[in-house]
């Protein structure tokens, strides 16, 4: 009975920090995400998957601290898992640039496409590095400990991924 | 150099990111200073805090609200309907096999010779012979009511020229360097040299006779489909032929240095949409040996025009 009583209070334990994950980070991830792979319903069912993963994880082991780091590296790594299955199967019709147009009117800023546009031709790891920093507001050892990589790297990726931005600026 | 480069890149991205100390702004100036490439392929500092602008731009304007209730109510619907027509199909597939296996564990193979069967006896054959009737002549077959369609004649345009007169005067010829697109006409081999050209032309705007006959702008390409002309073969579809449509369609296509259509051009349209996509339908399908200049290949143009007639308009005219 007692033991009933432990494995019910753990998964109502699990639940509500889930939800309180799910409150405070599901928008700025989805946001995140939106970014990555340049499309709305990915980005809600990649959130969803990294939700998912972390309630595996709190059921797995209850007491291990979740960050908000580690839903990032999560979101990070379906993302660009993501992105090298599109590459793949070329026949699905996701293409980051024709989404932008169904954004909502009022999202189709000139610096939001333009972002946009430089971001679908960004490799991932560039792409992401933008985005934990300028975007997530991470610093560039935040951002390297999400990535597995060091803050040096990082701050390369974001100036490779600058270049691009300047020529899709020049461009327009 | 490409060690400080990589450094500079460093630097850049800390100086984007607004975590670069005075002494990194010194060493990014002092290294654009001296390095041309990093000054323009990143920029100065103020136009990395531009770039970054942007960036920042679109992160205040984003205003979107997922809602992840509905995603996961969808996803689990799509799931469960996908995990129930898996199992039926994994279930079926499991009695199917079994199924196939306990009749073939039942058959017992048969030989030839327990198939044959004793030849069934030859019946008796009666012939009678009848006088009939001749038959009546066979009705004449009802004119066919003529059903509208589209022939497409190829490269059958013919563009007025300019008239040219002949003076007894020479006129002065006047170099002018042509493009490195050669000339070359419809009723001359294809074997062209294939490279920039001088010709002579005399000035076309004071009407004075020209000595050199220069081919239509149509037919002026410099790379060849593979296959011959006949290779590039519109169909229009079958709105065309209920509209009647008909005309002459222009075209030039931009072949790149592998022989491979990029772009396709309507430099003069026949008033019928449907004839022009058909056009560039098929020359974008079609593939062209390249341009060659000193043996290497380099992207070139290909430029065409079909005629399309409808049925009654050919008939009296061809």
């Amino acid at each position: 009975m007692e033991e009933v009583y432990l494995t019910t209070h753990a998964a109502a334990g699990v639940q509500i920090r889930i939800e309180a994950l799910v409150r405070e980070y599901q928008t700025k991830l989805a946001r995140y995400l939106r970014r990555m792979v340049g499309d709305s319903e990915v980005a809600l069912d990649l959130t969803q998957d990294v939700f998912f993963a972390a309630y595996r994880t709190l059921q797995n082991d209850p007491d291990r601290p979740l960050t908000a780091g580690w839903l990032y590296k999560t979101a990070t790594n379906s993302a660009i898992s993501f992105l090298r299955r599109k590459k793949i199967i070329r026949m699905l019709p996701l293409d980051r640039d024709h989404d932008v147009r169904s954004w909502r009117i009022d999202e189709q800023s000139a610096a939001s496409v333009d972002l946009q546009a430089a971001l679908s031709k960004l490799p991932g790891d560039q792409a992401s590095a933008v985005l934990l920093t300028s975007y997530a507001g991470y610093s560039s050892q935040e951002a390297a400990t999400i990535l597995g990589t060091t803050a040096d790297a990082v701050r390369q990726r974001v100036c490779r991924a600058m270049k691009t931005l300047r020529s899709v600026m020049t461009e327009r | 150099m490409k060690k400080n480069c990589a450094r500079a890149e460093i630097l850049a991205g800390a100086l984007a990111l607004g975590e670069a100390t005075d002494a990194e702004r010194d060493e990014y100036r002092r290294h654009i200073a001296v390095c041309s490439s990093c000054l323009n392929a990143i920029g100065g500092e103020r136009e990395i805090e531009r770039t970054m602008e942007l960036v920042s731009a679109a992160r205040d304007s984003e205003m979107w609200e997922p809602v992840l209730t509905a995603a996961s109510i969808k996803r689990t619907h799509a799931t469960r309907v996908w995990g129930v027509g898996l199992s039926a199909a994994a279930v079926a597939l499991v009695a199917s096999l079994g199924i196939h296996l306990v009749i073939a564990s039942q058959i017992r193979p048969v030989t030839i010779a327990q198939v044959r069967e004793p030849n069934p006896p030859v019946p008796t054959m009666h012939v009678t012979i009848e006088r009939r009737a001749p038959k009546p002549p066979a009705p004449v077959p009802k004119p066919t009511t003529f059903e509208p369609s589209i022939v497409v004649v190829h490269n059958v345009i013919t563009l007025k020229r300019a008239q040219t007169t002949v003076v007894a005067e020479s006129v002065p010829f006047k170099s002018v360097p042509a493009s490195n697109v050669p000339v070359w006409r419809r009723d001359e081999p294809l074997n062209v040299p294939s490279h920039a050209t001088t010709v002579a032309m005399a000035p076309l705007m004071q009407g004075r006779a020209e000595s050199l006959v220069v081919a239509p702008v149509y037919s002026v390409r410099d790379v060849a489909p593979l296959g011959g002309d006949t290779a590039i073969n519109p169909r229009p579809p079958m709105i065309a032929y209920a509209m009647g449509a008909e005309g002459t369609t222009a075209f030039e296509v931009t072949v790149d240095d592998r022989g491979v259509p990029q772009k396709c051009t309507i430099t003069k349209p026949s008033g019928y949409l449907v004839l022009d996509r058909a056009v560039c339908k098929a020359a974008m399908q079609a593939r062209f040996s390249p341009r060659l200049v000193n043996g290497r290949a380099v992207s070139g143009v290909y430029r065409d025009a079909f005629t399309f007639r409808s049925q009654n308009n050919s008939d009296n005219q061809l």
